[in-house]
């Protein structure tokens, strides 16, 4: 790290509906010092009368030093940030934010061994950011994603997803839908468990790199899971975020 | 003041710890100041968002780090931890 981090000028120069309630808000921020997959942001909104709300905010687009980067933040409808950044934020405007933070949830190409990402929701946030930076590296690791989301119309990143999928490199996506299954549906159903760990994920002795983003009860779940199936509690890395106000 | 009830965890804090560390608190090893617990700042548990922050231990839920910040000045209390570990490669 490069001394401390301070707050810079971020400016809008896209917004991007993923699905309702999710966005993908693109910035230019002049003296970004470049990030690595997994890495998040705060945002600090200040109020006419000093009121103070941050937030943390997953970095989206791929590892590297552009000063273009993407955030994808989902509606908590009582939250004070995310309907702001949501509704009330339009192209050119600008906000304040810090980052890039957290070397902790991070993933870079060079690292030996397979990487297993488990994504719940808006969770897929950072989990994109290393498939994206894995896709850019031509990295020759093998990736397995499992991606749970309460219904089809709720899959963030669903094109792109596939793009990743059909280019034949290694990667390997597994959805899984928990409240509304469409007819026809080849992926899996329900919450994921150990069965569904142990069929769609590495086994421990090919000892993986695992990344779980997704609610606290959601990672919280995954996380046991994982070490009850053999899973060294070393080799797994969660991040949680803010309640969505269901449990998936 | 604390109104979230389902905690976040260190890495959503370490943005703000990070005006105290010139090193990455999430890469730090943290013991425990109740039981003795020592793990990744990652993991503690984060309960809070604006003004004031508090995280505990995972294992035994205790108070390890306060943080409250009001107008300019901030104020980290320690008085839960024992030990914070770096490594010079973090």
């Amino acid at each position: 790290m490069n001394g401390p981090l301070r707050w810079l000028l971020a400016t809008v120069s896209q917004l991007h509906e993923e699905t309702a309630g999710v966005k993908t808000i693109s910035f230019d921020v002049p003296g970004w010092r470049g990030h690595m997959a997994g890495q998040h942001v705060d945002i600090r909104l200040t109020a006419e009368d000093g009121y103070v709300a941050q937030r943390s905010y997953s970095l989206a687009s791929p590892a590297g030093t552009d000063p273009r980067i993407q955030l994808t933040v989902e509606r908590v409808d009582d939250g004070e940030v995310s309907p702001f950044l949501l509704d009330e934020l339009r192209v050119g405007d600008s906000i304040e934010l810090r980052g890039p933070i957290g070397g902790y949830f991070t993933w870079s190409p060079g690292t030996a061994g397979p990487l297993m990402l488990i994504a719940g929701g808006s969770g897929i946030a950072p989990l994109m950011s290393m498939l994206r930076t894995r896709a850019l590296a031509s990295s020759r690791a093998t990736a397995r994603l499992l991606y749970s989301s309460r219904s089809e119309r709720h899959i963030i990143y669903r094109g792109e997803l596939d793009r990743l999928r059909r280019a034949r490199d290694g990667f390997v996506l597994t959805h899984t839908l928990t409240r509304e299954v469409p007819d026809g549906w080849t992926g899996e159903r329900g919450r994921i468990g150990r069965p569904m760990l142990m069929q769609r994920g590495f086994a421990p002795r090919e000892r993986p790199h695992v990344f779980v983003c997704g609610p606290t009860p959601f990672v919280d779940a995954i996380a046991d899971h994982l070490v009850a199936i053999g899973h060294e509690e070393s080799s797994i890395r969660t991040e949680r975020f803010g309640p969505t106000g269901e449990s998936k | 003041m604390i109104e979230d009830i389902v905690p976040l965890d260190g890495n959503a804090a370490a943005g703000r710890l990070g005006q105290f560390f010139t090193f990455d608190v999430t890469l730090a090893t943290i013991t425990c100041g109740h039981c003795a617990f020592e793990g990744p700042l990652a993991e503690l548990r984060l309960y809070g968002r604006d003004a004031a922050i508090v995280l505990r231990c995972r294992h035994c839920d205790a108070v390890n780090i306060r943080m409250l910040e009001a107008g300019t000045s901030v104020n980290l209390d320690l008085s839960g931890t024992a030990r914070i570990t770096t490594s010079a490669a973090s």
